[in-house]
């Protein structure tokens, strides 16, 4: 009997703290169009063994090309990466530009539940408001909060080993923190032809995923993900602490590419409806449902962080991973012969593998 | 008229979701050590939600609740079931569970429950098919009450079948508290009412 749980079913999903603040502020300057504008990336990056350590919460996906770059090139929306500095700066730009997504330790949050308790990495949204020593913070975390915020506190929170207290917060801590920011900007993209710019768009992607390469930071691409698989096979670690560390990397990187498909799923969806091509169109919405088995695979090594190595988690993981990668290959392999079958046709753009054609689209 | 018996579950508890004020430390329910207060909680009594009552677990604090591992439950003999109710929580969010049917004439109904997240915010208002908690329990021993633990009611009907057993299918994030099947004797007049 098959006692597996259809696709069909879907929940809201949880994002990273960076995508959803991002996503929020990008909303800001295009409230339509923020969940696709954040969506043109598409690989698995597997961190190399001496990169594993530096995932934490917020991390952004690996990609062979920059992610950020990727970003700013593809739909406009330009993120700089403050990764320390004097407060002067954040608050100047907060001053001029009004919001930035800045990391913290909710350690030293006193709106926080366990304010003074436990040690966490997240980023929040700040604001400036009138009164210099206070900000505006929204912290979409749960329980989410919305409100004043001295800047004697923010400046601790800011500034944290954030140290890693497994028994009380085992995922999302570890990672030190000395006054990282980040900005955003959202650039008008010129669209005179949606249907070109889609088809241009989803060339760049469907290359980007169907690839399989290394660089010096990670593996990338189908293969990415087999490796992955067989990182967490029955096995592969030495002690229980190993194990945790491998299990809470893992979690970490399945948090963050899952993040990125959420919005990826957003503009595979859009580009689908540019283009006329209801075959895609379904086959996005079954890839977006399949993700359930990405994001099963993340909370039960969340889960296993913490708990005994039950036989049963390890098959669960490893099993959504296949699924996963199942579904992933699948959606490629259909928007390749789409794809083709678009360059068959007469159209007015002439397509091909190409890098995306930045000068015909932007501004 | 369709009435409610409940299956007794105790056998195969495999996790333990609430702990009391001083076992606080021992929470388990997630993996931050979060548990229900075993103390707002009528363990080995009748809870009643969306009029299906459910039996509690004898005691909190220990093994409470079934975390779906493809265990079989056994029912007990009934008449021809006409739908089942969990008391359930989703761990990590919502959760679904495929669960099969098994007739004794071979014929069997799968079905998919669907388990909402454990937790919610002080002011979410839990509808009657929830029972939330005022607070809930840390491991490093203190309580709050910004996020609160629910248990919950999921249920379904079908055309009457007579039902030898349920074969759960796997996800670990997906609690079972306790089952009551609807057929049309009831199986819980003796049981106390909370």
């Amino acid at each position: 009997m098959n006692r597996a749980v259809s696709t069909t079913w879907i929940r809201t999903r949880v994002v990273s703290s960076i995508f959803g603040n991002l996503e929020r502020l990008v909303e800001s300057h295009a409230p339509r169009s923020a969940r696709l504008l954040l969506g043109a990336r598409w690989s698995f990056g597997l961190p190399l063994h001496h990169r594993r350590g530096e995932l934490h919460e917020y991390s952004f996906p690996l990609n062979p090309t920059d992610f950020l770059h990727a970003l700013a090139a593809r739909t406009g929306v330009v993120i700089e990466h403050h990764p320390t500095g004097e407060s002067g700066v954040l608050y100047d730009y907060l001053r001029e530009a009004g919001a930035a997504i800045v990391a913290v330790d909710s350690f030293f949050l006193p709106y926080r539940p366990a304010f003074s308790r436990v040690h966490s990495n997240r980023t929040i949204i700040v604001k400036c408001t009138s009164d210099p020593s206070q900000v505006w913070v929204e912290d979409s975390w749960p329980p989410s909060y919305r409100g004043p915020l001295l800047v004697s506190d923010l400046e601790r929170a800011r500034h944290s080993s954030v140290p890693r207290v497994p028994h009380l917060e085992p995922v999302f801590s570890g990672h030190a923190i000395g006054g990282e920011w980040f900005s955003v900007e959202v650039k008008p993209i010129c669209l005179a032809n949606p249907r070109d710019w889609a088809v241009s768009i989803l060339w760049t992607l469907l290359a980007e995923a169907s690839t399989s390469t290394v660089n010096a930071d990670a593996q990338y691409g189908p293969d990415a993900v087999r490796q992955l698989i067989d990182n967490l096979s029955a096995g592969k670690c030495s002690s229980p602490e190993e194990r945790d560390s491998t299990f809470q990397e893992a979690a970490l990187l399945l948090r963050t590419e899952l993040s990125a498909r959420v919005y990826l799923c957003s503009l595979l969806q859009a580009c689908a409806g540019w283009i006329h091509n209801p075959t895609l169109e379904r086959a996005v919405f079954r890839y977006s449902a399949s993700l359930s088995h990405l994001e099963m695979a993340r909370d039960i090594l969340i889960k296993a962080t913490r708990c005994e190595d039950h036989p049963l988690y390890r098959a669960c993981i490893t099993g959504g991973l296949c699924s996963f990668r199942a579904a992933e290959e699948r959606l490629i392999r259909l928007l390749e012969d789409q794809l083709e079958k678009l360059l068959q046709r007469p159209s007015r753009m002439q397509s091909n593998n190409s890098a995306f054609p930045q000068g015909d689209l932007y501004a | 008229m369709i009435c409610p018996t409940p299956v007794n579950l105790s056998r195969y508890f495999n996790a333990r979701s609430s702990t009391y004020d001083d076992t606080r430390h021992l929470g388990a329910a997630n993996a931050w050590g979060n548990s229900f207060p075993a103390e707002e909680l009528p363990f080995g009594k009748v809870m009643t939600l969306a009029s299906v009552p459910f039996h509690m677990p004898s005691r909190g604090g220990e093994a409470d609740n079934i975390e779906a591992l493809g265990q079989i439950v056994e029912l007990p003999n009934l008449p021809p079931i006409k739908g089942l109710a969990l008391l359930c929580h989703g761990e990590m969010g919502d959760q679904a569970l495929a669960i099969y049917g098994e007739g004794i004439n071979g014929e069997g109904r799968r079905f998919v429950a669907v388990a909402n997240g454990w937790l919610v915010e002080q002011n979410v208002t839990v509808q009657d098919h929830g029972y939330a908690c005022s607070h809930l329990h840390y491991n490093d021993g203190y309580e709050l009450p910004a996020l609160r633990p629910v248990l919950w009611c999921w249920k379904s009907e079908w055309e009457p079948f007579p039902v030898k057993r349920l074969m759960l299918g796997i996800n670990p994030l997906f609690h079972i508290t306790a089952i009551t099947c609807f057929h049309e004797q009831s199986g819980f007049d003796n049981l106390d009412s909370h």
